[in-house]
């Protein structure tokens, strides 16, 4: 029988690595294509009873690997150009030494799901034209009778918004956390 | 006022960034620590964000007056939480302001939409699946699904949107989605089935609990690629082979063909399964994959035809040419108990083990402060015994660690095999010990010590300290067996 910690790890650091393939395509239904060709990998070595000492390091690495097999196989049709290696690089140590916990992004993700809650409005339309229907800026833009330039200043502006939010929630929850 | 780096994360998360822009933010990151923080929480949040608009969790709370409730029926007897996540469930999808796209294809099978009997499927119409016959809809995107007698659901496309959204109320379904642009959905009061290009199964039902009781339950099965299913908050990744069922409340092992070839139950199997190949044994005439499920790795022996077909890399083989420890797609027999064809893409043949990625990343960035993962950067394999090192003409931890030889001698009981190999030009013999257990492999058919001979060509692997023998490789010339 496999070993099925290295997979346990796998789950657990799912969405910082999502976030990395993210990074390196900006494509997320391209990272969602790299993400499963990356579980692949990590079952083959589930499958050997390796003991991998720095588990995160070496999933960046395939990563990183396979985001550069799908533009080889993709050339011609990438709409987004690959990143050179030193920028890929510099966002692997940037990861590195922000990847968290997992408690801590859980707790990310219900304080993105408060924040969304006080969105509203135009703002709410285009984040979910984007987030939720897929849309790409033009085509939300065509569907609430706006300028693409003013969906991606809102998209923007949204996400500027989201994160300072969440950034807040969770200061707030750390302060009570050390109160306690 | 924004300032150049907030622009310039725009721009790079879009997919804008220009050469110049991509170099000014790397500089940027390199420069300033705070910065690589915010872009990590960025990109954190764009994940998250596609996350919570796909079936986690209700983004807003449930209207005052829930509009179109009536559409859907409660099933089984949970019918108050039902309503209450169906009631959440609504709020994803105001799709007010925005032009429906086109049409669904009835190809066969009887379907109502309203008081009458359609051929076509528009955006947004609720529609039943009459009579006894299932009902074949041909989607916007090309895909297909084959919905059950008595399958109520709508499904949403909408103008330059490349997938439409399939939202299940009751019944359920086969679905065929090629790979394309975007994910296509499957969405039930109980979860969302998502895919990129895929088959799959899903039904709504019912299923008894510990107390007898009758509970909602959505069952999903993958018979080809893979699927994610949100459901009660988390997200399940299943694989070819994986036969689910959701909730999974209290930690319930779900009804799902994990063991390995049981004779009666065999048959609910999928036809095809992604798995990674472990090892062929010849003489039972079998063959044994690891397949995983969600957090749990399986594995599953099958038999092999007579006649199986092998393909690597799109071409025929044999047995012999077939990579353990690489992925293959397994094609089963009628009865599910054997295997008719093996396919197998070996790709990256050369990516070494995760250690080694590892120490290599740790000497280029020549970073002594940072401990990685330590000094020791062996790979611990399991049953491994630490004898010391016999071979006096290696460092420990140097060298390769492929070596090449003939055979000169086996001493099973002390764990240990002399090869003759060259060095420097001049033959040598090589004393090397022995991993409890090691693998003989001759092309992909496992055996034993007892497989090896003097003078018997062979290859082996050795651990990371260069101390232990972990595979045995016997080594044949062209057109010998």
């Amino acid at each position: 029988m496999a070993d099925a910690q290295l997979v346990k790890q796998f789950l657990e650091h799912r969405d910082v690595l999502m976030g990395f393939i993210f990074a390196l395509t900006r494509d997320y239904d391209v990272a969602e294509e790299v993400f499963q060709d990356v579980s692949v990998s990590i079952l083959s070595e589930a499958s050997k009873n390796t003991e991998v000492r720095s588990f995160m390091a070496w999933v960046r690495e395939v990563a990183r690997r396979r985001v550069a097999d799908y533009y080889r196989k993709a050339a011609k049709q990438n709409a987004v150009a690959q990143l050179s290696d030193s920028l890929a690089l510099a966002v692997a140590e940037a990861f590195e030494e922000n990847e968290g916990t997992l408690e801590v992004h859980q707790e990310r993700m219900k304080s993105l799901l408060e924040c969304l809650k006080r969105l509203s409005g135009r703002s709410r339309e285009v984040v979910e034209g984007r987030y939720h229907r897929r849309q790409s800026p033009s085509q939300i833009a065509s569907a609430i009778h706006w300028t693409e330039g003013a969906v991606k200043v809102a998209l923007s502006r949204a996400r500027k918004a989201l994160a300072d939010c969440v950034n807040t929630r969770m200061r707030v929850a750390i302060q009570e956390a050390e109160q306690a | 006022m924004i300032g150049r780096f907030e622009v310039l994360l725009d721009r790079f998360q879009g997919g804008e960034a220009t050469p110049e822009e991509l170099a000014e933010l790397e500089a940027l990151l390199r420069a300033h620590p705070e910065k690589r923080r915010i872009l990590v929480e960025r990109l954190l949040l764009e994940v998250q964000l596609y996350k919570a608009f796909n079936g986690i969790a209700p983004v807003q709370p449930a209207p005052a007056t829930p509009v179109r409730l009536g559409w859907f029926v409660p099933i089984g007897s949970a019918a108050a939480v039902l309503l209450l996540a169906l009631s959440a469930w609504l709020i994803f999808y105001p799709y007010l302001g925005t032009r429906a796209g086109p049409a669904s294809v009835i190809e066969s099978g009887q379907v109502r939409a309203g008081n009458a009997t359609v051929s076509r499927i528009a955006s947004d119409v609720p529609f039943f699946v009459e009579g006894t016959d299932v009902a074949v809809v041909r989607l916007s995107d090309g895909s297909r699904a084959e919905l059950d007698p008595a399958t109520e659901a709508v499904v949403h496309t909408r103008a330059g949107a490349a997938r439409p959204i399939v939202k299940l109320v009751q019944g359920g379904g086969k679905f065929t989605v090629p790979s394309g642009q975007g994910q296509f959905r499957v969405e039930t009061p109980l979860g969302t089935v998502a895919v990129l290009g895929t088959e799959f199964k899903v039904k709504i039902g019912t299923r008894k609990d510990a107390t007898g009781k009758e509970t909602p339950s959505l069952a999903v099965a993958v018979l080809s690629g893979k699927v994610e299913v949100q459901s009660g908050g988390k997200a399940h990744v299943l694989a070819a082979g994986s036969n689910r069922v959701f909730p999974e409340a209290d930690e319930q092992v779900a009804e799902n063909p994990k063991q390995k070839d049981d004779a009666g139950k065999d048959d609910q199997r999928p036809e095809r399964i992604n798995a990674v190949l472990r090892t062929v044994a010849s003489a039972k005439n079998s063959i044994t994959v690891t397949t995983i499920d969600e957090g749990e790795v399986v594995d599953r022996t099958f038999r092999l035809t007579l006649d199986v077909a092998v393909i690597v890399n799109g071409r025929p083989a044999t047995i012999g040419d077939l990579r353990l420890g690489k992925q293959v797609r397994l094609k089963l027999s009628d009865d599910r108990l054997a295997v008719v064809e093996i396919q197998q893409e070996i790709l990256n043949q050369d990516d070494p083990g995760p250690n080694e990625i590892v120490a290599k990343l740790k000497n280029d960035k020549e970073k002594d402060a940072k401990d990685i993962d330590g000094k020791d950067m062996d790979i611990k394999d399991k049953g491994e015994k630490d004898k010391g090192e016999k071979d006096k003409g290696e460092t420990p931890g140097k060298g390769p660690r492929d070596v090449h030889g003939l055979v000169k001698a086996v001493d099973a009981v002390k764990g240990t095999i002399t090869i003759t190999r060259k060095e420097k030009g001049a033959a040598a013999d090589r004393t090397y010990n022995l991993m409890n257990g090691v693998p003989v492999y001759s092309g992909a058919v496992q055996g034993t010590l007892k497989d090896l001979a003097r003078g018997m060509e062979v290859n082996l692997r050795l651990s990371l300290n260069r101390q232990t023998v972990i595979e045995i490789r016997i080594e044949h010339k062209k057109g010998k067996s």
